[in-house]
């Protein structure tokens, strides 16, 4: 990367939600696919295509229209045979950052809310991806998508992201289910989606989602954002619970209801674990109890591995 | 429910305090926003009804815990008395007093039952100030009101005596009250030791109160204070008899004392003897329950040094600890008997009026034509076996009578319609097949001709047949004894100091099998010795049963410095010429107490309470029970807090990949 690169990161480093610190520390690890993805630009993810590489790939015939400088003359000396010599394709990432900014992620605790955790996420993962060279976009959406903005690999387009991170709000009804399928359908090409939200929707609707972007050949990570109180549900009188995406609203004895929601949380959260799991997700529960430097680093660590 | 400290229940609104802070923080509630809304709704749907009731059980707790705290600070008394607060107070109370010998029993507080009664009405009434009180006691047997039962203790006629009670009678001169006063909602509280002597089970007394109080037209309701402590460590003594002095040794006499304990082992206690001026202590040797002993003494010179007491060592009732008399001089059992011939019938009577043959001399036989020839001043009873005489015989009779003399009619083989003193009679005479006699059925086993012996023996009543009856009519007639088909064995007529006796069947064996002995002759010798008193210059008698309207003003206590009224105090008195020695009744040393079932039998019909007072420590008609009241409160605050334990701690976020 060259130097005004270096110093326009830095001077995007001026964000709240961006700490060069964690940045220097995280930017030892690259962020990774687990699968393939197709890119525009030569980069260090596999390609499903073939294409000049060091990587030797396969030997194929040769059929009439390719290349005749692709024909390994060598072979054709020992066999008499004209075989194409195929190279691994790499390619740069096409990575989209789906960020709920619906009315719930305003849900604030001890530890802040979740979209201004999710901006820190978000924000970080972008410069990684930017910094090893893959192509960024992100997707705002409540009800729809809000703000779109298509993935590409420049500096000056990660300073737009941060723009649009900076300027989110949480505000509106989530709709995730159709955004996803949206997107699903709207990404055309293999890329790498990771979506953060709080997921707090249908749950077999939410299943499709993922079972959706999976036949899509998508990359799928989630990061489910939530709040220790949420967690807990630890209140001693009695309470208007208010709705914060409608009108609604329930007064009740939070000790007398706290087994039973703690139960129905607990159901939810072993049916997303599960389906998760099926569908091939990388599912990163996010207590905002957590670090998310922490957080991004179990992240990116295991994709390491992979 | 009655209350020590009741103004403290004005604080019983306090027990709305977790009902308005439940509405209250129903009302105040904090308003929190909230993303995580869909397990909130699913969570409040599945909230379980087992929930709300919970909900509701720990706000009954909370205020019952205050209710409880409340009322075991404002110190609740609980008792037979209770339901006063629910009923309303009564228009007139009748307070009957058992005020008996053994009322005297001290509780371990040193407080007699009878104070305690005395303590505890006053205190029960204070709630009642538009009450009508009406006493009535064993002595007089007379309703008397009271302006307030605060001025029992102070009272000259609820003092302790030394007689005894009889509460069938009490309780029946109490209805007669209502029925004849109209005294509207009437309550009777009887206060008494639970005595079965006083209160006689047996009594037939008891179906005429039941049927008395049927036929009210108010309700009646009786609440019962049973003073019934245990005396286990009282020692009472009774003199049972006195022998005169023989002829060898006229100036020696012999007493047999008895003293009562409760069972215990072989042991020696010093009593003290007491006979005029001088004061000696013997040792007595105790192995038993009962316990007799025989004590001579010497003649003195004059009455005050012939008369003493034989007294035990203190103990939880004094009053039984003494035993008075006198030296014992022959009592002259003089008696005529009036028969027109001299028949079997005669003869038996004879002999059953005098078995010993020296006693023979003090028989005399006479014609009922020649009745008037009755040496009446010097004739202790008289035994009639022959038709009602003349009008001037009656008024004779009824001048011996009234004298203190016993007359014991028999009837006549024949039919005869002369009037006794214009209103007895003799009926129509009944005859029975021989293969049906009758038997008797009910009899006075406490006093009288067919009691119990001293040694508690019950005389064979029960075993005569009777084969002929004349009936007797007439009004003011007593029944002693009746058949089984309730007529009228033997009765009664009490006339001043003596009393007339009416046998409804001869003895012998055409009417019955009364001539065999066993009732007839201590019936007779017992009838013989009432009269006898009349000519006696000394006198044992029960304390109460003396009847000293004649003279009780001319009774003087032989011993001036403790000047007692002989109605209701044991001692040796002189009356005129005569020494009565005054013991209280036996039947007062019996620890023998009725139950609740003998209390059931007794008010089959009645509305009745029972308050049993054991402690003697709190003048109240009930004991305190705030300590109940506390452990209560403890009990519904452990449930509250259990109910309040929360439940979200047996589900937490299972997964660690979670927190």
């Amino acid at each position: 990367m060259n130097p005004k690169s270096i110093n326009e990161f830095r001077g995007e480093s001026r964000h709240e939600f961006l700490d060069p610190q964690v940045l220097a520390k995280l930017s030892m690890l690259n962020v990774v696919s687990r699968g393939l993805v197709e890119g525009s630009f030569t980069g260090m993810h596999k390609s499903p295509h073939r294409g000049s590489s060091v990587e030797f790939a396969q030997y194929r015939k040769y059929v009439p229209g390719d290349d005749i400088k692709n024909v390994d003359w060598k072979i054709y000396a020992k066999t008499d045979r004209f075989y194409i010599k195929e190279f691994e394709a790499d390619t740069n990432l096409r990575c989209h950052l789906v960020v709920d900014c619906s009315s719930s992620m305003g849900f604030k605790g001890k530890h802040g809310s979740k979209l201004d955790y999710t901006k820190r996420l978000a924000a970080t993962l972008a410069q990684l991806l930017i910094q090893q060279g893959d192509a960024v976009g992100l997707q705002c959406f409540s009800e729809s998508v809000t703000k779109d903005i298509p993935a590409r690999g420049s500096p000056k387009h990660l300073r737009n992201i941060f723009e649009i991170i900076g300027s989110a709000v949480p505000a509106g009804k989530t709709d995730i289910v159709g955004v996803l399928h949206d997107l699903a359908e709207k990404i055309r090409r293999r890329a790498m989606i990771i979506v953060f939200s709080d997921f707090f929707t249908d749950i077999d609707a939410l299943l499709d989602c993922f079972q959706h972007m999976k036949f899509r050949k998508h990359d799928l990570a989630i990061f489910h954002l939530m709040d220790p109180e949420e967690l807990t549900f630890e209140f001693d009188r009695s309470i208007r619970f208010q709705d914060m995406e409608s009108t609604f609203s329930v007064v009740t004895e939070p000790a007398v209801i706290k087994n039973d929601y703690l139960k129905e949380l607990n159901h939810y959260l072993d049916r997303m674990l599960l389906g998760c799991s099926e569908f091939h997700v990388d599912y990163r529960f996010t207590n905002l109890l957590r670090p998310y430097p922490e957080v991004l680093t179990d992240f990116l660590l295991s994709r390491q591995r992979k | 429910m009655t209350f020590l400290q009741p103004l403290l229940l004005w604080g019983l609104p306090l027990c709305l305090i977790p009902i308005l802070i439940h509405l209250m923080n129903r009302i105040r509630y904090r308003s929190v926003e909230w993303a995580a809304i869909m397990f909130l709704i699913k969570a409040n749907r599945s909230s379980t009804s087992m929930a709300r009731l919970r909900q509701f059980l720990i706000l009954l707790f909370r205020v019952l815990a205050i209710l409880v705290l409340i009322f075991a600070v404002a110190r609740p008394l609980a008792g037979g008395w209770l339901g006063w607060t629910f009923s309303g107070p009564p228009e007139t109370v009748i307070i009957i007093l058992d005020r008996s010998s053994s009322m005297g029993t001290q509780y371990s507080t040193r407080i007699s039952r009878l104070n305690q009664a005395k303590k505890i009405i006053p205190a029960a009434a204070k709630d009642f100030p538009g009450t009508r009180f009406v006493l009535i006691e064993n002595v007089n047997r007379k309703p008397c009101d009271i302006s307030s039962p605060d001025i029992l203790p102070s009272l000259t006629d609820t003092a302790q005596t030394q007689t005894s009670s009889d509460i069938p009678s009490l309780v029946d001169e109490a209805v007669n009250h209502i029925i004849t006063n109209k005294t509207g909602v009437t309550e009777i509280w009887l206060a008494s030791d639970m005595q079965t002597s006083d209160w006689q089970p047996e009594n037939s007394k008891w179906r005429e109160i039941e049927s008395k109080a049927k036929s009210l037209p108010q309700s009646l309701h009786i609440r019962i204070l049973a003073l019934d402590s245990k005396g286990d460590e009282n020692m009472s003594v009774r003199l049972i008899k006195t022998n005169p002095p023989r002829a060898n040794a006229p100036q020696e006499a012999e007493l047999v004392f008895e003293i009562d304990r409760p069972a215990g082992s072989e042991t020696v206690i010093p009593v003290t003897l007491a006979q005029g001026e001088n004061r000696k202590q013997i040792n007595i040797k105790l192995s038993g329950t009962l316990n007799k002993f025989r004590q001579k003494i010497t003649k003195g010179e004059n009455i005050s040094d012939n008369s003493g007491y034989l007294e035990l060592p203190s103990d939880i009732n004094q009053d039984d600890n003494r035993a008075y008399f006198t030296f014992p001089v022959q009592q002259e059992k003089k008696t005529t008997i009036v028969s027109s011939d001299n028949n079997v019938c005669s003869q038996i009577l004879a002999i059953a009026a005098s078995p010993d043959e020296k006693e023979q001399a003090n028989i005399k036989f006479q014609q009922p034509s020649a009745a008037d020839l009755i040496d009446f001043k010097d004739t202790a009873s008289i035994i009639w076996l022959a038709p009602f005489p003349s009008e001037e015989v009656q008024k004779e009779l009824r001048q011996f009578i009234s004298e203190g003399g016993t007359v014991l009619f028999f009837p006549p083989e024949k039919d005869d319609s002369t009037k006794l003193f214009s209103s007895i009679s003799w009926g129509d005479c009944e005859v029975r097949k021989e293969t049906e006699p009758i038997s008797l059925k009910e009899w006075e086993r406490r006093s009288g001709p067919l009691e119990d012996t001293a040694s508690g023996e019950i005389l064979p009543v029960g075993e005569i047949k009777v084969s002929k009856i004349r009936q007797l009519e007439g009004s003011g007639l007593n029944p002693i004894a009746a058949y089984a088909d309730g007529k009228i064995f033997l009765a009664r007529l009490k006339m001043m100091g003596g009393a007339a006796y009416f046998c409804t069947t001869l003895p012998v064996p055409d009417w019955s099998t009364l001539g065999e002995g066993q009732v007839l002759v201590p019936m007779i010798q017992r009838i013989l010795a009432e009269g006898g008193t009349r000519l006696s210059k000394t006198v044992f008698a029960e304390c109460g049963s003396w009847d000293m309207e004649l003279n009780s003003s001319g009774t003087k206590d032989v011993n001036i410095k403790e000047n007692k009224d002989p109605r209701i105090n044991s001692g040796v008195y002189r009356s005129g010429d005569r020494t009565l020695v005054l013991n209280r009744p036996a039947s007062e040393d019996l620890q023998e107490y009725i139950g609740t079932t003998e209390l059931e039998g007794i008010f089959r019909g009645i509305s009745f309470s029972t308050l049993h007072e054991k402690s003697g420590r709190d003048a109240s008609m009930s004991t305190e029970i705030w300590k109940a009241f506390l452990v209560l409160m403890l009990l519904f605050l452990v449930s509250e807090a259990f109910l309040c334990l929360p439940i979200s701690f047996k589900t937490k976020t299972k997964k660690a990949g979670f927190q």
